[in-house]
């Protein structure tokens, strides 16, 4: 119950927080006017937004978003492991979310299946990708004293960079300790206790690599400029 | 209910004369009133009580007169009279045992562990102490003995004897199979509410007509101890009496128990006897079935017959008591294994005695009652999971699997606690906790390991097991398969056992009411025994044998002899028959010959030896009961008859035959000796454990319909005959159709033993054991069985049973060969990423320690 209450709440939070930002930002480039950020236009926006996605102008950003992040890839075959990542963490996250937050019973059927195989592949890509973008990432200590101390150290660590590279690892740790526990629940060494345990680290697992996913998201796509 | 310790003696004690014998002045003389009380006075020491059987009377002449002298007035005596009137009538009113608790306050445990010793005198059913030298006694009650300390209506409330006052009772129990091989009936029936179980009142079957059937393996009480006001027609309960509630078929330690003794004395309508035959304190002779309707105990035994119908009677062994005529009862307060065992023994039908492994429990050194505990009020804790849902108050968690094993995590204290009786603690190293939501314990715990068959079990209620005597009780039928993975109510899946049930029935629309047998024997006549024929054939033929030769009959490769039951055992025929069958020969050992030796008909002389065996073959042909017509021998072109008491030969009215057979002439035709769908119905069934084909059913449907249709030829009721899990019944055309009805299905309870080692429960080897592409656990079927012949029958797939999706499970049997591979994929994942996060870590650890020697 506590983690269905605590995920709701902050994938909630958390969207909600997200397009709010965008959605100031995308106002005030237009060009704010009195009552231009209030929650029903913010309201008004979101659903403006949700309705696009199903439209060929939504199909379009989509798209364009999709060339936009697979253009940070080196290589055009690498391509693939960010479609791989993104696709195989995309049905994790909406199956097993769904089915611990509205299935008594928690995931089973072909759904389970689905998650296993996805499960596998997320594994895989999760691991090239983090071989190819760890640099990339790396340079945390850097980005976070690049401003000089000691002001410089508080706004570096409201800056972009470190806010993706945090972002990054965190979803990398998430998904280290979701693979973890997947494979040691399939071991032949751990009791019962420890593998109740492990079901909810996995599920806990789950929830921040979401949030994280979903930051990360947000962080390097870029908002929509005047 | 009268409390014998509570009674003012009125005789004298042991030693002490009675007031009515007086002192003559001789030393060791006194006069006594007659000469039998001078006799009963030395052996018993003093008067007897009033007794039905007995022949002494209480009282005196001396005493009489006395007290007619002290009579008081008329007012006196009508006050008198009034108030002890008001007195009965209140005793009577609050009932026996009230006033026995009123009188006795209900006796707690004062913490001894030992069982007291039970030095008792034994009561009879009128509440008399039964003084085991007097003529006639009766046999002893357990409501009168045991109850001055054990409350019998406190225990008449248990588990084993509250079937018809609480059919709600949890989890459903094996129903009681009535089992009928003539008529192929295998009837579940329940007095508890119980899914494809009928009501036997709903069958026409009173509670007499039930102790009968199953008295055997009952425990006394409940249906078989109806109030007065619930005797029905037809029931002999007053000649037989009432079972009681049998204590000592639990508690008696002593070996002498004896529940074939217990069956027999059932058979014999010895009901009030059999207490006391079974637990070996008195011999029993005497059946109350032969005895006629009015009699009651207390005609006593008929002087006129002694041989026949005589009365039950009852001997005890003096020797047994002590000089206040008590017994000493040898009990546990802990039932025995053996006690349980008695009704409650299952074991697979392929298994040697020896070789059958019993529960690990039991092998631990618990006993049954370990676990299956209850209070005086015998509600027996029954271990399942969910019990303390059913029972509030039985404290039924205590007692399940894991209130053993694993504790209750949400109680305090010692609760919370696992381990009790020295229960091992699970560890279920590497199984996903999502089974222990989907199964309960002994889905891979209990009961046989699931091979690709599913085992065949006989229990003792239902095939009859544990009696033992000159006949044979125990019966194959029904076949109680397992085990089967169903799913409970509570949504876990638990191993069931299976029956196929067989009945005849009568239909309306879809509602279905079973007949019983007797009355399906009584309208299909000779068409259920189709063996009878050849019985009686072969039984004429060997009555004209010498010793150690007996007449058989050779038939598609079986021999068919006659067995003392008075139907036919079919034996494999290794030879090559000499002659078409049917064959009739004589087996003498091991050596079969054909009844008719091989002549030539056409010779001019008969050999005098062939032709007086010729005519021994007639003429004890001539005495089969019921024969149709003449008996002839034809052979050729030849007809023997016996003529004048002569063997004739006559031209025979049939085309030449190639070998000698026998025949009967019936008005100038010939018939064969045997129908031939007589013997297509024998040839059938040889070797085989059916009872019935496929056209005697459709016989016995068009009898029945004939028999309940209209006198002007209206159509009258429908009938049906469920086997096998389908249902057969005449078509519009009276054709035999096949059709499925919910009647027909299986019935299924819940096993919960034996249980197996921990190294011998599901998913030891892995998840194969179960997750695999055809593995038995999931898809096994359970093919339906039963007395008819067919080969229409209901298969139905475990996983079916399960209610689980077949393709999804074969696919996801499937994805386990791949399993150690997606292992492989994780840990190399885990590897490359755990690496590489160690590695940044390091880095950023460098670069901060650089960034603070800067600083310094």
């Amino acid at each position: 119950m506590l983690f269905r209450v605590i995920s709701v709440l902050s994938l909630l939070v958390l969207a909600g927080r997200l397009t709010h930002l965008r959605f100031r930002h995308e106002t005030v480039q237009a060009g704010a006017q009195a009552g231009s950020l209030s929650r029903a236009a913010y309201f008004r926006w979101l659903g403006r937004g949700v309705s696009s996605l199903f439209r060929p102008a939504g199909w379009q950003w989509m798209r364009a978003t999709f060339v936009y992040y697979c253009s940070s890839y080196p290589a055009p075959m690498l391509k693939w492991v960010f479609v791989a990542l993104s696709a195989s963490f995309l049905y994790l996250t909406v199956s097993g979310l769904a089915f611990a937050l509205f299935s008594p019973r928690g995931l089973f059927g072909i759904p389970l299946v689905l998650h296993v195989i996805s499960g596998g592949i997320f594994a895989l890509s999760l691991a090239a990708d983090v071989v190819v973008r760890a640099k990339e990432y790396s340079s945390i200590i850097e980005v976070f004293t690049a401003g000089g101390r000691p002001m410089g150290y508080l706004l570096g660590l409201f800056s972009k960079p470190l806010r993706q590279s945090v972002l990054y690892w965190v979803f990398v740790l998430s998904g280290l300790a979701l693979i973890t526990t997947a494979l040691f629940s399939m071991l032949p060494y751990f009791g019962f206790q420890t593998q109740v345990a492990l079901i909810e680290t996995h599920r806990w697992a789950a929830l921040a690599a979401a949030l994280s996913a979903m930051a990360f998201f947000d962080a390097v796509l870029p908002r929509k400029e005047a | 209910m009268k409390n014998w310790e509570a009674q003012p003696r009125t005789g004298p004690v042991a030693g002490q004369p009675h007031a009515s014998v007086q002192k003559t002045g001789i030393p060791g003389k006194r006069k006594f009133p007659c000469r039998r009380f001078r006799f009963l006075f030395r052996v018993v020491g003093r008067p007897a009580r009033r007794h039905p059987f007995s022949l002494h009377l209480l009282g005196s002449r001396e005493k009489k007169n006395a007290e007619e002298k002290m009579k008081p007035s008329r007012v006196a005596s009508a006050a008198l009279y009034l108030s002890a009137v008001i007195g009965i009538n209140v005793l009577l009113l609050a009932g026996p045992g009230e006033a026995a608790q009123q009188q006795r306050p209900q006796q707690k445990w004062d913490g001894n562990r030992t069982t007291p010793v039970h030095l008792i005198p034994l009561k009879d059913e009128l509440d008399q102490p039964i003084i085991p030298t007097e003529t006639n006694p009766l046999p002893f009650s357990s409501r009168y003995t045991c109850a001055p300390c054990h409350v019998y209506e406190t225990i008449r409330q248990g588990l084993h004897f509250d079937a018809t006052l609480a059919p709600e009772a949890g989890r459903p129990g094996e129903p009681w199979i009535w089992v009928d091989e003539r008529t192929g009936t295998l009837l579940p029936l329940s007095y508890r509410k119980s899914k494809g179980a009928f009501d036997p009142a709903q069958v026409g079957l009173s509670g007499w007509d039930f102790t009968l059937l199953f008295g055997r393996h009952l425990a006394g009480g409940g249906v078989s101890e109806p109030p007065d006001s619930a005797f029905t027609p037809g029931s002999r309960w007053e000649v037989a009496g009432k079972i009681e509630i049998n204590c000592l078929g639990c508690h008696n330690r002593s070996g002498a128990q004896d529940p074939s003794e217990w069956a027999k004395q059932i058979l014999r309508e010895n009901f009030r006897w059999a207490a006391t035959a079974a637990s070996g304190i008195g011999e029993v002779g005497g059946m109350a079935s032969r005895v006629k309707g009015t009699w009651d105990i207390y005609d006593g035994p008929d002087p006129d017959d002694t041989e026949w119908a005589v009365p039950p009677f009852v001997r005890y062994d003096p020797a047994l008591f002590d000089s206040r005529h008590r017994l000493l009862f040898d009990l546990d307060h802990k039932p025995a294994n053996d006690r349980c065992l008695a009704c409650h023994s299952v074991t697979p039908v392929d298994k040697a005695k020896y070789a059958f492994d019993e529960d690990v429990h039991t092998a631990a050194g618990l006993k049954c009652a370990s676990c299956h505990r209850n209070d005086l009020g015998h509600a027996m804790v029954r271990g399942y999971e969910g019990e303390a849902g059913d029972y509030p108050g039985m404290a039924g968690e205590d007692f399940t699997c894991a209130g053993c094993h694993l504790g209750d995590e949400k109680a305090k204290g010692e609760k919370a606690l696992a381990g009790r009786l020295g229960a091992p603690f699970p560890k279920h190293k590497g199984f996903p906790a999502v089974h222990f939501k989907r199964l309960s314990c002994t889905v891979c715990h209990a009961g046989p390991w699931p091979g690709k068959e599913l085992t065949r079990v006989r229990t003792s209620r239902a095939n009859r097991l544990g009696i033992y005597g000159v006949a044979r009780w125990s019966t194959d039928m029904p076949a109680i398969i397992e085990p089967l993975y169903i799913r409970e109510k509570s949504g876990k899946l638990a191993p069931h056992r299976l029956l196929w049930p067989a009945f005849w029935a009568e239909q309306a629309g879809q509602e279905i009411k079973p007949l019983q047998p007797q009355a399906v024997t009584a309208a299909a006549g000779g068409l259920l025994t189709p063996e009878k024929g050849v019985v009686r054939i072969l039984t004429a033929l060997s009555l004209g044998f010498e010793a150690g030769r007996t007449a058989v009959l050779i038939l598609a490769g079986h021999v068919f002899e006659v067995n003392l039951d008075g139907g036919l055992n079919a034996l494999p025929y290794a030879g090559e028959p000499s002659a078409p069958s049917p064959q009739w020969a004589v087996m003498q050992g091991q050596e079969i010959v054909p009844l008719v030796v091989d002549f030539d008909p056409e010779a001019e002389e008969m050999d005098p030896a062939v032709e007086a065996q010729l005519q021994a073959v007639l003429e004890s042909l001539a005495s089969v009961e019921g024969a149709p017509g003449k008996p002839v021998l034809l052979d050729k072109k030849a007809l023997y008859q016996i003529t004048d008491t002569y063997l004739e030969k006559a031209e025979s009215p049939l085309p030449p035959l190639t070998s000698p057979q026998l025949a009967w002439l019936v008005e100038g035709k010939v018939t064969p000796l045997v129908p031939d769908a007589e013997l297509r119905r024998i040839a059938s069934l040889a070797g085989t454990e059916q009872t019935l084909t496929e056209d005697q059913v459709k016989a016995v449907l068009e009898t029945l319909s004939r028999s309940s249709a209209g006198p002007e030829g209206a159509e009258g009721k429908r009938f049906s005959y469920i086997s096998g899990g389908k249902l057969f019944r005449l078509d519009h055309d009276g054709r035999l159709e096949v059709v499925n009805h919910d009647a027909a299905g299986p019935v299924t309870w819940p096993l919960g033993h034996e249980v197996r080692p921990a190294r011998q429960s599901l998913g030891v080897n892995g998840c194969k054991d179960c997750h695999r592409f055809g593995s038995p656990f999931l898809f096994r079927k359970a093919r339906g069985t039963g007395p008819l012949q067919t080969a229409h029958v209901m298969t139905i797939s475990a996983n079916a049973f399960m209610r689980l999706d077949r393709p999804y499970q074969k696919l996801f049997g499937l994805s386990f060969v791949v399993r150690p591979l997606l292992k492989w994929v994780l840990f190399l994942s885990i590897l490359v990423v755990g690496s590489i996060v160690v590695l940044v870590v390091l880095l950023a650890l460098g670069r901060l320690s650089r960034l603070l020697e800067k600083r310094n």
